[in-house]
């Protein structure tokens, strides 16, 4: 079956096939405390060693929600479920493992293997603590249970504000003061609100000019980045100015975290420093472009000029911009062709693009699958049952959104709109959504339905459309044809009768 | 790969021929045997000898030479010629340019460009090639200053209560491990590929 084409005004097969898939994903009922592992689809596996975590998996699967909703505006339902699953799991046992479980020195640290050990500075090698042990627990910090409220551990917090963040972006909902509750250290609770999460990170960045650490003791520029995103993200949305202190951390990490060669190009670019240590850990060549790459998807929408910079220099270090060179003959790793592929996508550089999604179509398989072939994913030569959740996660991102989507979140906002019209009650995932838009001038809702279960296709459903003014007085065409499947059930709301299937729907209201 | 092997550079040429051959062999000779007697002396590379693989570097005019290295005994022995399967490969298509790219003060720029103009092929994880070049550092470049160790300033070198705005962070006294009370949180802890793959474990996903 070919559909592979994204459809400017709707979301794509692939799209709506990799929704259904974060679907499963979040609704299935497992078990993310310490007596549970979560159900082997969360990728747990990519990018070893700092991020084969399963919390990484539903940071990275959150972020296309947004971008999913700017076609998707009046109808928001999935995409808050599946937020939402998403922070119950983070917030328990396994979302924190790390921090809960790798505590005190790492008693293998002779014994990692050489692809890791490349990941520590030469002189320490042998002898120091791989990226992503965290060291909960080690001198001078002591032992700190609570993963949100710590020293280090930037790399929980900073990306549960930023997944607190797009949970209330896709909603519409507030709650910035709602109490919920983190898992720490053998299980004991603490209490949190996304509003104190977003306080103490902005608290921090100010009074630490380097950046919060994460791992004790590893300052990193990709979570600091992350940390920051999530800071604008809570601004743009609640009219805050906790983003403040971000730009002097920038200014600070052009001065000291990376360097350039005298023609210009990347010489440096920290991985992480440690300021106990003294130690700036970045890779030698080409290589060190893998630690610039991160770092993009959270700048980019908070300093582009600084961030398409570094996304020159990356790119052309590595070559991957480069015509004449055949990708598959330069060994690129997978998560940050992927990271490339979208930045060129969300920046607009087709010709980079378009070679990497070329690239991606004939190396990374992608398929649809599933028992009725309606999920979608890539994957990546892995022999495995599950596709990759972290690698599809930052790739789907060039196939959910148009050009600058992510950018438009952080720095152009849709409010939740309180008078527009809004589906509620949609039978997701038998009914599939590809476009639900107001235009507001013309007094037009346009929906456009799918078989989100193809076998129900032709089933008999309906479902409400709210924040109608005058419902009385609006009319609705199915296909092109006036329809009479609707009637009015409140003040404000109509509720629609059709089948399940592939409609054009326009509800007319009057303005 | 080495300042030390630098002067053997001195007569560079492109392609090959007999000049650049005897230099590239004679380069690694130094290479592999100052690996291998290092690996009996030298705690720092001992300990980088985590598993047991073979490297090799080779060209397409039959100078090769490949490493052996033994992580049960961290060891490393080195021969010449090619190793029948090696789990990482450096191929050149010349000794001249394979000696170029190996003494180049930034060689793994030089090998990683001559991967994408194909004067060079990589068998095998290219992070290898790092760990390898690592090695090598730490045999040859002792006691070089680290461009990257540096104070930089504003460090955050102990816990500063004024450091977090209203929020209390709660401490308690260091530990040098997961409560062995926890037996749960050990049991989940065991399956994490950070553990697994530290001790060595095959990492293979459901």
């Amino acid at each position: 079956m070919n559909r592979t084409t994204t459809p400017a005004a709707g979301l794509s097969d692939r799209a709506l096939g990799w929704l259904r898939f974060m679907w499963d994903k979040a609704t299935i009922s497992d078990d993310w405390s310490d007596l549970g592992e979560p159900h082997p689809w969360w990728d747990r596996y990519s990018v070893p060693p700092m991020c084969a975590f399963p919390r990484f998996d539903i940071s990275y699967m959150a972020y296309v929600l947004p971008v999913m909703l700017e076609t998707t505006p009046a109808w928001r339902e999935a995409y808050t479920r599946i937020a939402d699953e998403l922070i119950r799991r983070y917030t328990s046992f396994w979302g924190a493992i790390d921090w809960c479980t790798l505590v005190g020195p790492d008693p293998g640290v002779d014994r990692y293997p050489p692809e890791w050990l490349v990941m520590i500075p030469e002189r320490l090698r042998g002898r120091y603590a791989i990226p992503g042990w965290t060291g909960n627990g080690v001198e001078p910090w002591g032992l700190q249970p609570d993963p949100v409220g710590a020293d280090g551990n930037l790399f929980y917090r900073g990306w549960l504000n930023l997944l607190l963040g797009i949970r209330r972006y896709v909603s519409g909902d507030g709650g910035e003061h709602e109490p919920f509750d983190v898992t720490g250290y053998r299980n004991r609770t603490f209490t949190w609100t996304h509003a104190r999460i977003a306080e103490f990170i902005s608290a921090q960045l100010r009074s630490r000019p380097q950046g919060p650490h994460c791992e004790n003791t590893k300052i990193w520029p990709f979570c600091v980045s992350a940390a920051g995103l999530g800071l604008k993200l809570y601004d743009a949305l609640l009219g805050t100015s906790l983003h403040e202190p971000f730009p002097r951390w920038v200014d600070y990490a052009r001065q000291h975290y990376m360097s350039l060669t005298r023609a210009g190009d990347l010489d440096t670019f920290a991985l992480y420093y440690d300021p106990i240590e003294q130690q700036l850990m970045t890779l030698p060549g080409p290589f060190v472009a893998y630690g610039v790459l991160p770092c993009l998807p959270y700048l980019y929408p908070q300093d582009r000029r600084f961030a398409v910079w570094l996304y020159e220099l990356a790119v052309r270090r590595l070559g991957w911009n480069s015509p004449d060179v055949p990708l598959g003959r330069l060994h690129p790793d997978a998560h940050d062709l992927c990271t490339v592929l979208w930045m060129a996508h969300e920046m607009g550089d087709t010709a980079t693009e378009d070679r990497i999604r070329d690239f991606a179509e004939s190396e990374y398989q992608p398929r649809f699958f599933g028992d009725e072939n309606d999920r979608f994913a890539f994957w990546f030569g892995y022999d495995s049952t599950w596709p990759r959740g972290q690698l599809n996660a930052t790739l789907m991102l060039a196939e959910s959104g148009s050009p600058g989507a992510w950018w438009r979140v952080f720095n152009e906002p849709r409010p939740p709109p309180a008078s527009e019209p809004v589906l509620r009650g949609v039978d997701y995932p038998s009914v599939g959504i590809r476009r639900a838009q107001n235009d507001t001038a013309q007094g037009l809702l346009s929906i456009e339905t799918t078989a989100g279960t193809p076998s129900r296709r032709g089933e008999p459903t309906s479902f409400t459309i709210d924040q109608i003014p005058r419902p009385a007085q609006a009319s609705v065409t199915v296909d092109g044809r006036g329809s009479a499947s609707w009637q009015v059930t409140g003040r404000d709301s109509i509720r629609l009768d059709l089948d399940i299937g592939d409609h054009q729907i326009s509800v007319a209201f009057p303005g | 790969m080495t300042e030390i092997t630098r002067p053997l550079a001195g007569r560079r040429r492109r392609g090959s021929g007999p000049v650049p051959a005897a230099g590239l062999r004679v380069l690694l000779w130094g290479l592999g045997h100052g690996l291998a007697l290092a690996s009996r002396v030298s705690a720092p590379i001992r300990s980088q000898i985590t598993r047991t693989l073979t490297v090799e570097i080779s060209a397409d005019d039959g100078v090769a030479r490949h490493w052996n290295f033994d992580a049960h005994w961290h060891r490393v022995s080195s021969a010449a010629g090619r190793a029948g399967a090696p789990d990482f490969a450096v191929r050149f298509t010349s000794s001249g340019r394979a000696l170029r790219a190996l003494t180049s003060p930034r060689a793994v720029d030089r090998i990683m460009g001559g991967l994408s103009h194909g004067a060079v092929r990589l068998e095998g994880n290219p992070l290898i090639l790092l760990w390898f070049n690592g090695l090598v550092r730490r045999l040859v470049q002792a006691g070089r200053a680290d461009s990257s160790r540096r104070a930089l300033p504003g460090g955050y070198l102990a816990h500063d209560p004024a450091a977090n705005g209203v929020e209390k962070i709660t401490i308690e006294p260091p530990v040098g491990e997961l409560d062995p009370r926890s037996t749960a949180a050990w049991n989940a802890r065991a399956r994490l590929w950070i553990v697994r793959g530290g001790c060595g474990d095959p990492l293979q996903e459901p």
